[in-house]
């Protein structure tokens, strides 16, 4: 059995327990409170990245909730619901690559040729310092502060300003991170490594290095004008 | 139009659809779908993508890749001239 061996794919319905026991493994106040319903719902209506190791053991996982819409529903921005990874896999490049992968598939999938996408959102409790550096190295940037509205389960346990409103951090990815993004994808698709993880990617349908090179190149030139 | 015309107008449409069209995309997701009775979550683990992202492509907001439009523009066809040929030896 090769130990440093790494499959990304999207995730199941069969998953949910297993991203459930990951995900809760360790408390976290800033944590949205959430049961095994929701991760499954997580996976009914979001696309859910996983990673598992040699032994098939989920040890990632990222959530990209997209909004069903209608006919007459304008379509919202997608959310960015961070990343997961048990603390073997942290500091190794593995929780990037499973960001990259779960956004360059968004992009891939919703107009990747287009200058204004619908885009990916992101919040965080307001003293929640944690994803910050996973944010901004992924390309988010601060957009405003928002404040939950009450009654919304699952935040009843986190910490409140002393008015007892509940504060966020919103976070944009810039339509322009594509770029980097589809080229980032491309490299993880065409080396198969992460450092000393040797990778498998099952990727958004269709998705190849040189159609994600191309895109990104597009882009560049439409960018410049 | 009976049901048979409808499966196959979309087969010949869908083969010869010049798919860079966003809203002809559109329609070869919206009728693939009514034809194959397949729901946006289970056409969404075929499409490997998420159930929002196809509820956008069928109402024609967003499209895929031109090279993941003709992947799932293959699949349903695919299906449908399997619905297709079934019935048609029951018919």
């Amino acid at each position: 059995m090769d130990a440093s061996r790494l499959d990304f794919t999207l995730a199941k319905a069969s998953d949910a327990q297993a991203i459930f026991d990951l995900v809760y493994l360790h408390p976290d106040p800033f944590l949205r409170a959430v049961k095994l319903e929701d991760v499954e719902n997580w996976i009914a209506h979001g696309a859910c990245w996983i990673v598992r190791d040699s032994t098939n053991k989920i040890v990632g996982a990222c959530n990209i909730r997209v909004p069903e819409t209608t006919a007459d529903s304008a379509p919202e921005p997608a959310e960015f619901g961070g990343i997961f990874l048990l603390p073997n896999y942290r500091e190794r490049g593995v929780a990037d690559a499973l960001a990259v992968l779960a956004l360059a598939s968004y992009y891939w999938d919703n107009d990747p040729e287009d200058l204004n996408p619908i885009p990916v959102i992101s919040h965080v409790h307001i003293k929640n310092d944690k994803p910050l550096k996973l944010l901004d190295r992924i390309g988010f940037i601060f957009q405003r502060e928002i404040s939950v509205p009450d009654g919304v389960p699952g935040f009843e346990h986190m910490p409140r300003e002393e008015d007892g409103r509940l504060l966020g951090k919103e976070f944009l990815l810039p339509a322009e991170r594509r770029i980097q993004l589809f080229r980032e994808m491309a490299k993880l698709i065409s080396t198969r490594e992460i450092g000393t993880y040797a990778i498998s990617v099952l990727p958004a349908l269709g998705m190849i290095p040189e159609e994600l090179e191309r895109l990104a190149t597009h882009l560049e030139m439409k960018r410049s004008g | 139009m009976n049901g048979m015309d409808r499966f196959s107008k979309f087969l010949d449409k869908a083969k010869r659809a010049d798919l860079r069209d966003k809203q002809m995309f559109s329609f070869v997701v919206r009728e693939g779908l009514a034809l194959t009775g397949m729901s946006v979550r289970e056409a969404a683990e075929l499409f490997r993508t998420a159930p929002g992202t196809v509820s956008r492509w069928e109402n024609g907001y967003t499209a895929p890749a031109l090279i993941a439009r003709e992947a799932v523009r293959d699949l349903l066809v695919a299906r449908v001239s399997r619905i297709e040929a079934s019935l048609a030896v029951t018919a």
